[in-house]
């Protein structure tokens, strides 16, 4: 009896001190005495399984090739909880050397109001670094003439129709122009004469609400240009959700739905799950308004439909004022700032001049595939498709940023679901007027 | 003192020191996290920063608030539907499943039992393949069997959604109250059965005059558990709708979680919350307080 309960207490004893010594933390900070090596700590969104991960490991690894006593220790976490935890750090002061942040008011623009992040245009003036960026990228990034952070990594994000040539082919219809929008009428009878052939013109799913936002931005920048948004979105903007660009846009909309450009279920097909994708491999819908990402989907998936795919931009909205050329999207990169409070700030922005500037991590980023905004690289692009797309991007004098992600999270929801709702046939004016009443109550909530 | 008070003490003093462990988690995760949430319930608060008073605001809004009320009302039409749907096929297949032998009884009753031990996410998920639009099992049956205008966009039309959602709800949960309803069938004496053969009572009236009573107690017990998973149910439909299109198959539960975590406003999520508790409390202690009445009234006959 005696032995079984000592053999017990040891099982258990040992059991308590593994956990005791599980989970301990990995890396950390160590400064070795030996040679002064110093660690700077990033923080990131580049989770295992994304494209980026991999570019930013190789960048690391090049730079401590070439800095030894320079060590990066990145952090990443899922782009949710990325969220939290970047809230949670600005609310205790605490940030890491190099922190990431999403371009925009939503993000990137706190952290500079905060006085968190350093003005970095010193730097940036010399030895080029300044010059290798598009005036619309850096314009994202800069605030008061301060620029708060470089971008890099990934690429600009923009949309297109996407369509599929050889059913274009088929049904009699020629490729539309790559880099022109369509003029209006032009444009209703691809989709009539693909309806005609008993396509569905659109590969459409909206259940997630964010593919819907992508016609509805659109449509919003042709009728009203581009002030339409800030002008109503700003808490002392002049305009109004309920200004007449914006419920026009929704009476467009609807003037698709109502032709049957999309199909039937669009509001209870999920995107994110594939649904669409799935009825364009099938060839039961010929296009798709998606993000450029979409095209390396296609070539994972389904590589037949790849070799057959083709952009053109969105057309041209009859009495709009916005210019034809604008885009969606985002003007790319991982913003990474240097934190103010950090011990190291000229080694930080050493590490930040090297992965924007060095030629062979710019080749890499560009040959896998991205939409870049560093002047002067379309040539090395290999694959027709993205290098039509970077084309039509770089000839936009501006970029509608996303919605969804301008506003604050409780306004936004209200966006995305009035605007799925404009899909499902509400009317667009009812629709913005909730919009603008859920916009000034989170104004009003926010003041006190 | 004398020895038998003693021993007694003793014996109130162990069981309250066995008692104690469990007591104290349930006083911490089950009933602390009320108060305190009413509590959070009168502030702003964004779950990082500072918390601000702000007095009965929080519930104005929550009284004049459409998208909940809108949710209460698919809450109470979850919990009617399920009350029909769930309560009586589990019935009739308790009944099924009990009496006789057979080994095909028992294979049937392992059968009905799979949704149960699915996860709700897992169940989510298969039902979100069978409602997809396109390809999915509900909608290619009905095109196969030439009920091509029967399709519908089951979770995408937000007339249905909720209704889709509930019979998935029902489909899970519904094994549950069999079992439970089996159990209390089996412990209905045989020879109650026999003297209702011998006065020629047909099937339906055996189950009216014998077994319907005698579970009664199980049936007021499964009424109340439905109750209040109804009331305060979320995982199938959150998993299949998230509570769309347009908030049209919100549940209390849902618009709580996404008021309280996607917008992080933790006081207003507290006071829903609260109010769901007290909608519960309120619903539970009347349906009881009837059901006693009845239930005397049965048990007279």
């Amino acid at each position: 009896m005696n032995m079984k309960r000592t053999i017990l207490a040891i099982v258990v004893f040992v059991l308590v001190l593994g956990y005791a010594f599980a989970g301990g933390k990995p890396e950390g900070e160590e400064v070795k005495t030996k040679e002064e090596v110093i660690t700077l700590e990033m923080w990131g969104i580049a989770t295992s399984g994304k494209p980026t991960a991999s570019r930013f490991e190789k960048a690391i690894e090049l730079w401590e090739a070439e800095n030894p006593n320079i060590q990066i220790n990145m952090v990443n976490t899922t782009d949710a909880a990325y969220k939290t935890k970047l809230k949670t750090a600005m609310g205790a002061g605490q940030l890491p050397d190099i922190i990431f942040s999403w371009i925009g008011t939503a993000s990137h623009k706190p952290l500079v109001d905060a006085g968190l992040v350093i003005d970095m245009r010193p730097y940036m003036e010399q030895g080029g670094w300044l010059e290798e960026y598009s005036p619309a990228s850096i314009a994202s990034v800069t605030y008061d003439g301060g620029i708060y952070a470089t971008m890099t990594m990934a690429g600009a994000r923009t949309v297109a129709n996407f369509y599929r040539s050889d059913i274009f082919k088929q049904v009699g219809l020629g490729e539309p122009d790559p880099l022109k929008p369509p003029a209006w009428d032009k444009y209703k009878s691809i989709l009539q004469k693909l309806m005609g052939s008993g396509v569905t013109p659109y590969a459409f799913g909206n259940r997630e609400k964010w593919p819907g936002s992508f016609w509805f931005m659109f449509f919003l920048d042709r009728i009203g240009g581009a002030d339409a948004y800030p002008n109503a979105a700003d808490a002392d903007g002049t305009g109004s959700f309920t200004d007449s660009p914006f419920i026009e846009a929704g009476r467009r909309i609807q003037e698709l739905v109502k032709m049957g450009a999309f199909g039937e279920g669009f509001n209870g097909r999920s995107h994110e799950d594939g649904s669409p994708m799935a009825l364009l491999y099938r060839g039961d819908a010929a296009m798709m308004l998606q993000g450029d990402w979409i095209y390396g989907n296609f070539k994972k998936q389904d590589p037949e439909t790849a070799a057959v795919t083709k952009t053109f931009p969105f057309p041209v909205v009859p009495g709009g004022v916005g210019n034809p050329l604008n885009t969606i999207g985002a003007p790319g990169g991982q913003a990474l700032s240097v934190s103010k409070s950090s011990d190291h700030i000229e080694e930080a922005v050493e590490f930040l001049r090297f992965i924007s500037t060095d030629d062979r991590i710019q080749e890499m980023i560009v040959k896998s595939g991205v939409l870049t905004y560093w002047k002067g690289f379309s040539g090395m692009i290999e694959d027709p498709v993205v290098a039509k797309l970077v084309e039509m991007d770089s000839q936009s004098p501006t970029k509608q940023l996303w919605i969804q992600e301008d506003l604050p999270a409780e306004v936004s929801e209200v966006y995305l679901n009035e605007v799925q709702a404009i899909f499902g046939g509400q009317d667009p004016a009812a629709a913005m007027q909730r919009l603008e009443d859920a916009h000034a109550r989170h104004w009003a909530w926010a003041a006190k | 003192m004398r020895h038998e008070t003693i021993r007694h003490l003793k014996d109130r003093t162990t069981t309250a020191l066995f008692v104690l462990p469990a007591l104290i988690i349930f006083l911490f995760y089950f009933v602390y996290p009320i108060p305190t949430a009413a509590f959070y319930s009168f502030f702003k608060w964004d779950g990082l920063g500072d918390r601000v008073f702000i007095g009965f605001r929080n519930w104005g809004e929550l009284f004049q608030d459409g998208f909940f009320w809108g949710a209460f009302l698919n809450n109470i039409k979850l919990l009617v539907l399920a009350v029909i749907i769930q309560l009586s096929i589990a019935m009739l297949l308790a009944l099924f499943i009990t009496g006789g032998t057979g080994r095909v009884r028992g294979i049937m009753r392992s059968f009905f039992i799979i949704p149960l031990m699915l996860s709700s996410v897992a169940v989510g998920l298969l039902w979100s393949h069978i409602y997809e639009f396109d390809y999915g099992i509900l909608n290619t049956l009905l095109r196969t069997i030439g009920l091509e205008g029967l399709r519908r966009d089951w979770l995408g039309d937000p007339n249905l959604a909720i209704y889709s959602g509930i019979v998935a709800t029902a489909w899970r949960h519904l094994p549950f109250f069999m079992i439970l309803f089996q159990a209390a069938i089996v412990g209905i004496p045989v020879p109650l059965y026999e003297s209702a053969d011998v006065e020629g009572a047909s099937a339906f009236q055996k189950f009216r005059y014998v077994t319907f009573p005698l579970i009664m107690p199980t049936l007021v017990n499964a009424l109340i558990l439905i109750t209040i998973g109804s009331l305060k149910y979320f995982d199938i439909i959150f998993a299949l709708t998230q509570g769309g299109p347009y908030n049209s198959s919100n549940l209390m539960a849902i618009y709580l979680y996404k008021k309280a975590f996607g917008q992080f406003r933790m006081g207003y999520g507290s006071a829903i919350a609260t109010a769901l508790f007290l909608i519960v409390f309120i619903v539970v202690v009347t349906i009881v307080r009837s059901l006693r009445r009845l239930q005397r009234r049965v048990a007279f006959e």
